[in-house]
């Protein structure tokens, strides 16, 4: 008996998510449930045997050699079936045995990478899809991700995988063409499974750090594709390790949200900004400029500023000016105020909210504490004290009502603020 | 140090719905439970489901373990400790307890 003293973090997971992409190779989406169920029978010998045996020394190809021989026996079975005489599952052992092979493995996860990234579905089932087969997550882990049930999380997987299974069963290889639209959804895909993991809209949950790390992992996965230009996919890549460096900061220890104006900066991670850097120095292959060369960029401002006051905000909104062309939305007009105020002063920055809030509405929570903030830097509290005020009562969030709370309380604590 | 069997009977439910993560932390458990045993751990194995009865002197053969599978005999330890009292605490920082299983601690009878 003996104790492996190799790093086992997440093996299982991990291992999940490589088996399951094998097994949609050979079997496809219409097997989906015999594939987890491959899986969960691979775990229980494994579990069964390890506990009284210990863990052998090579877990993973311990684990591999076990579902490769479940799965050959699972094809003899089917094969035997009449009812499967419709589809064409492979029932040579020497072709299971190719598709275990190291090179193998990995170019079923991207091919299973690029059947879950789907146009056919909506982005956040890519997401639930991805995570469940590529990424090993369990349903529970998934609903407690994105703030769903796990009903909900149940039936998002069993809809998605019948949707797919006319689509494209055994993961063929695209086309050239396909490939490359297929490549930008992806992209999008990790872009906002790591948002997911980021948020912070309650308490922190031991998931989202996972959850980031397997966009971060999902991401490095399509620089191996060869093809031209992986620029975005090095600023995207950026952007996740300048986000990184700052993520033990953005919650205190409570778990309430700490603005990155208040956020000690002694504490981000260098290592981890300094890979933000190389990858963001790699983003500049090829000409294609996309929205996370942006955000990237704004990031790398941040982290590279020792203060908030200090920041280069002068390139922060030209930043913001050119992402407008990929993303004019309310948020990213509201951050641009924002950016602005921080250059011009706090009064241009109310005017372009109050622009933004009569063009688009005013009735949201984050532009009311907006305004209460540069209303706060002009020293003009009563106006602030009534912002934060409408903002909370349109706060639709638990982690943000106890921010806003706080900083009410501050603007009232601070004299010349509560006029009694 | 006398040898002690501690017999492993698990509840099948309670491997239901488990993740990859889960299992990863079982075995984590079960793998620090080992080595704080340390000294006392003998040996162990893991049992097939697979199984077959025998019964009486007619010696009629039937398929399936003899308990009716709600706990079925998962696996057993052999442990050294100085008394009944020690391994049954020994038996304590079993994981498979946490899932609903039970363990039977028995003394090998030493024949002089």
């Amino acid at each position: 008996m003996h104790f492996v003293e190799e790093n086992i973090d997440h093996l299982f997971r991990e291992f999940s998510g490589k088996m399951a992409s094998v097994l949609l190779r050979i079997f496809g989406f219409e097997h989906a449930s015999l594939i987890d169920d491959i899986i969960q029978e691979t775990f229980l010998t494994a579990l069964h045997q390890w506990k009284t045996k210990g863990m052998p020394d090579y877990a993973e190809a311990w684990l591999m050699r076990v579902a490769k021989n479940k799965t050959i026996n699972e094809l003899r079975r089917l094969g035997k079936s009449k009812a499967n005489t419709a589809t064409e599952l492979i029932v040579d052992d020497s072709q299971v045995e190719e598709l275990f092979l190291d090179n193998e493995i990995e170019d079923s996860q991207l091919r299973a990478l690029f059947a879950c990234c789907t146009p056919i579905l909506s982005q956040k089932n890519q997401i639930i899809l991805t995570l469940k087969t590529l990424s090993g997550f369990g349903n529970r882990e998934i609903a407690k991700a994105l703030y769903m049930s796990d009903d909900a999380v149940k039936k998002s997987i069993y809809r998605s995988r019948i949707q797919l299974q006319g689509e494209n069963n055994r993961l063929e290889v695209p086309t050239i063409q396909q490939a490359e639209q297929r490549y930008q959804v992806v992209l999008k895909v990790c872009y906002l499974m790591f948002n997911e993991g980021y948020k912070t809209t309650e308490k922190p949950h031991l998931i989202d750090e996972d959850l980031c790390l397997e966009a971060i992992r999902l991401t490095k996965l399509l620089i191996g594709i060869g093809r031209e230009n992986h620029g975005g996919s090095y600023a995207l890549l950026a952007l996740m390790h300048f986000s990184m460096a700052r993520f033990s900061e953005r919650q205190n220890s409570m778990g309430e949200f700490v603005s990155i104006e208040e956020q000690n900066r002694g504490n981000w991670d260098s290592g981890l900004i300094e890979l933000g850097y190389y990858y963001l120095k790699e983003s500049r292959e090829g000409n294609t400029l996309t929205r996370y060369h942006l955000e990237a960029t704004i990031a790398a401002m941040h982290c590279g500023s020792p203060g908030f006051e200090e920041t280069d905000w002068q390139g922060i909104v030209s930043c913001y000016e050119k992402l407008f062309r990929f993303d004019d939305s309310f948020m990213m007009k509201l951050s641009h105020a924002m950016a602005v105020s921080q250059l011009e002063g706090a009064e241009m920055g109310v005017k372009l909210l109050k622009e933004l809030g009569n063009k688009e509405g005013s009735s949201s929570s984050y532009l009311m504490a907006a305004m209460a903030k540069l209303h706060r830097n002009l020293g003009k509290y009563e106006l602030a004290k009534s912002y934060y005020e409408v903002a909370i009562d349109l706060c639709k969030n638990p982690n943000d009502l106890v921010f806003l709370k706080k900083q009410l309380l501050t603007v009232l604590k601070t004299p010349g603020g509560n006029s009694n | 140090m006398n040898k002690y069997m501690l017999i492993l009977f698990e509840d099948a439910k309670g491997y239901e719905g488990m993740s990859a993560e889960d299992y990863q932390k079982e075995i984590e458990m079960h793998m620090k439970w080992m080595e704080e045993l340390g000294d006392h751990y003998d040996s162990g194995e893991p049992l097939e489901a697979d199984a077959k009865t025998i019964k009486g002197v007619e010696k009629v053969v039937s398929d399936g373990p003899y308990i009716e599978a709600k706990e079925m005999v998962g696996g057993f330890y052999m442990i050294h400790a100085e008394s009944l009292e020690q391994a049954t605490e020994l038996a304590k920082g079993c994981p498979v307890l946490r899932l609903g299983g039970t363990i039977e601690v028995r003394p090998v009878m030493v024949i002089e």
